[in-house]
């Protein structure tokens, strides 16, 4: 999808960082356009362009998305979904970088 | 057509066993024993410390969501998996805070499998014909 857009990469200094980067041009750019249509894929936001690949599948998404930029740095979205991916086991309240968790949307 | 056997382990999870490679060594790579979380729905779920023996090529990051609606962030690799001896390339989440190697639903529906358990024995099950898209389901 061609939505060329700048991004200042010296900014995405963590994964949290990475990820709302993401969140951000996906909610701007992709949301009203993918949700009615493409609930339940994937997108892959190339946070360093704000060009997005969509897929039936996520390694689809991201398989696409590292072939058209090679040195895209790449939040993995599933189109209409909470998360990308939902978890039900085993991860501590609170995460590796040290921060509280998102609260819920 | 069985595809192979699962075990509990000593907690009682199902668990099987599978292969990955990163770019530090040749396929089939190092193994693993996982958990069965049909409750996860993506691929494979990796303590963070995996990645930089298997030398994971990072892709980006990707969300979470837990039961109770909280979420957070995790690193995404690609890496090459074999499991009852097809490989295939999926995502892998090198998700902070878990001590525990997981494979959700994605993985079952990568490697064509089906599962079968009972009290004492897990039986793995290779599907027969193309996996239909259920597995959008919200």
């Amino acid at each position: 999808m061609n939505s060329k857009m700048s991004i200042d990469v010296k900014g995405l200094t963590s994964p949290e960082k990475i990820a709302d980067a993401g969140e951000l041009i996906y909610a701007e750019r992709y949301k009203g356009q993918l949700e009615p249509d493409r609930r339940g894929h994937f997108i892959a936001v190339d946070v360093t362009s704000g060009e997005g690949y969509v897929a039936d599948y996520p390694e689809q998404a991201l398989q696409e998305a590292r072939k058209a930029s090679p040195y895209g740095i790449f939040h993995l979205i599933r189109i209409g979904a909470p998360g990308t991916f939902r978890v039900s086991f085993g991860i501590n309240r609170h995460d590796f970088w040290g921060r509280p968790l998102r609260q819920p949307r | 057509m069985t595809s192979g056997v699962g075990h509990f382990d000593s907690l009682g999870n199902p668990c099987l066993k599978f292969h990955l490679c990163g770019v530090a060594h040749d396929p089939p790579g190092l193994e693993f024993d996982a958990i069965i979380d049909t409750g996860f729905s993506g691929f494979i779920q990796l303590p963070m410390q995996h990645a930089f023996s298997l030398k994971l090529p990072l892709e980006g990051t990707s969300s979470y969501v837990l039961a109770d609606g909280s979420g957070g962030t995790s690193l995404t690799a690609i890496g090459h998996t074999t499991f009852g001896g097809k490989l295939v390339l999926g995502i892998v989440n090198l998700t902070p805070g878990s001590q525990d190697v997981l494979v959700g639903m994605d993985f079952l529906r990568r490697f064509k499998i089906g599962l079968t358990m009972t009290s004492g024995r897990i039986k793995i099950f290779e599907e027969e014909s193309e996996q239909p898209d259920s597995h959008r389901g919200s």
